[in-house]
């Protein structure tokens, strides 16, 4: 199925100690339903890492790399504006970039890790 | 019962339930050959669809296009307050084939849509808007000064009614509240024509229907039979509301299935509520019970039997984010999230299979061809792992007790 949607999301806070916790909001599409997956990519686009966030109860915050082909990313839905709480991996400082995984839109926040 | 005219057009409705609404030919209702190869036609609509297009639009679902008697184009006699219901639904499956990016000229439905946003608006005049053929559109205003139109090669015909929409649907309103017994009232609004539907069983009677002294002569009121419309029932490839997952299967005979990573909370699917029971981690599935489940997924019937896809078979795939896409079955494997169960799965790929969070516990299933055709239980959804789809084959679901019945 083809729709157009529109979301948006927002990380507080942006900037941030590695292996912190930040709130992600949302609005848009993404606040009437997203998934709970998340990758984390560095300046040059290559993805670092998946987590997914706190929202669902049934699946605890994890991560993996997004190659390894054991761990699955779970299509729960998810609803509302947040916050939904992602601890961040440990990461060396630097600047980065947060999108959603299996939510419609994809969608990106930049994250400095200092 | 309301008697108010029902809106079909859904956010995201380009699913097989729509496409069989849009293709069948009502019972009793045989279909007419008026010479027009390739085209189909039903005739409570007065549309005309290319068949070997909506096999590209729907591609998964050419097996049931295929039973259906090929017929030509028909010229409406009469059209109604449905048909702008109509009207509305075949602007719906323009919309769905152009965001597929098959198909760009349906052009007569895009006028009648332009004549609608065009007119409709003005309550005070407005009457309806009728596509009766690819070449005809018809607009009726209480104020139109007779006139025809050719607008991108639709003729266009604009004709003064005597009442407006809104005065029909009122009249409507008149008798459904003055007769306990009518259950309905359609507006045709172009003849015009007021059909009162009765319940016999109730103790409505076809040749009895009162009709207030309001309701002006010059609008015919007919008395027909009336279906009863069935409670809705918790049932497959539904929104499970709370907690946003995708329903699947009837199981056992009086449990709803989801995803056992969904969560407890049920809420409701399709508009009954379910009440949480059971779950088991390693078949990642949750079951529910209602005062009403069905076997039914989107109109289909249960097949009868429930085995896994060969590997490379096509298989349809229903989430409540993605739709119906579909793709090739492949091997089996194994798929855990930290700290949780080792799940069996199945993996998916190829075709246009998409799923994005929401589309968790929806069903994979095949039809199987028939008249009705029917489905066979596949698998439910999990998730995605190294570009492929991820399903919890139906075999691990019976090993573990749970059947689809």
């Amino acid at each position: 199925m083809s729709s157009e949607t529109i979301g948006f999301m927002s990380a507080t806070p942006a900037t941030v100690d590695s292996s912190a916790t930040i709130e992600l909001w949302f609005s848009g599409d993404l606040a009437v339903s997203r998934g709970g997956y998340y990758v984390i990519l560095d300046g040059g686009g290559t993805e670092l890492v998946a987590l997914n966030s706190d929202a669902n109860p049934e699946v605890p915050p994890h991560s993996f790399l997004p190659t390894d082909t054991r761990v699955p990313v779970l299509d729960y839905g998810l609803t509302g504006p947040g916050p939904d709480r992602i601890s961040l991996p440990n990461l060396p400082p630097g600047q980065y970039r947060l999108c959603t995984l299996n939510s419609k839109p994809r969608v990106c926040v930049e994250l400095t890790i200092v | 019962m309301s008697c108010e005219r029902r809106t079909w057009i859904t956010r995201n409705a380009c699913g097989l339930d729509r496409l069989r609404r849009m293709t069948s030919t009502p019972p009793n209702q045989p279909a007419q050959q008026v010479g027009v190869p390739g085209a189909w036609v039903s005739h409570t609509m007065s549309h005309v669809i290319s068949a070997t297009t909506l096999g590209q639009i729907f591609r998964p679902f050419v097996v049931s296009l295929s039973e259906i008697p090929p017929v030509g184009t028909q010229r409406t006699s009469k059209s109604n307050g449905s048909n702008i219901d109509f009207y509305a639904e075949l602007t719906t499956l323009a919309l769905c084939a152009y965001r597929s990016e098959r198909l760009l000229h349906f052009h007569w439905l895009h006028l009648g849509d332009r004549m609608m946003r065009e007119y409709s608006g003005d309550r005070a005049v407005f009457t309806s808007v009728h596509i009766d053929s690819p070449t005809a559109v018809r607009v009726l205003l209480t104020n139109a000064d007779a006139r025809v139109e050719v607008i991108n090669g639709v003729e266009v015909s604009f004709v003064r009614s005597r009442y407006t929409l809104d005065d029909l649907v009122a009249y409507a309103h008149q008798i459904h509240e003055n007769n306990s017994t009518v259950a309905s009232v359609e507006v045709q609004a172009d003849i015009p024509e007021l059909r009162a539907g009765v319940l016999p069983e109730d103790g409505g009677t076809l040749a009895r229907v009162f009709v207030p002294s309001v309701v002006p002569d010059g609008i015919k009121v007919v008395v027909v039979e009336a279906t009863r419309e069935l409670p809705a029932a918790a049932e497959g490839a539904r929104h499970v509301t709370g907690n946003g997952c995708t329903s699947g299967f009837r199981m056992n005979t009086n449990r709803i299935s989801t995803a056992s990573h969904c969560g407890t909370t049920w809420g409701t699917v399709n508009g009954t509520s379910v009440t949480n029971r059971s779950n088991r981690c390693v078949i990642d599935n949750r079951w529910g019970s209602a005062s009403s489940i069905s076997l039914t997924i989107s109109g289909y019937g249960w097949w009868g039997g429930q085995y896994d896809p060969a590997n490379g078979a096509t298989v349809q795939k229903y989430g409540r984010m993605t739709g119906w896409t579909y793709g090739n079955a492949g091997n089996y494997s194994t798929s855990q999230f930290p700290g949780s169960c080792v799940v069996s799965v199945q993996r998916y790929s190829g075709g246009n299979i998409a799923s994005i969070g929401g589309d968790s516990g929806g069903p994979y299933l095949t039809l199987e061809p028939g008249s009705p055709a029917t489905y066979v239980p596949r698998g439910t959804h999990r998730g995605s792992s190294s570009g492929y789809i991820i399903a919890v084959p139906i075999s691990a679901i019976n090993a573990q007790g749970w059947y689809v019945q």
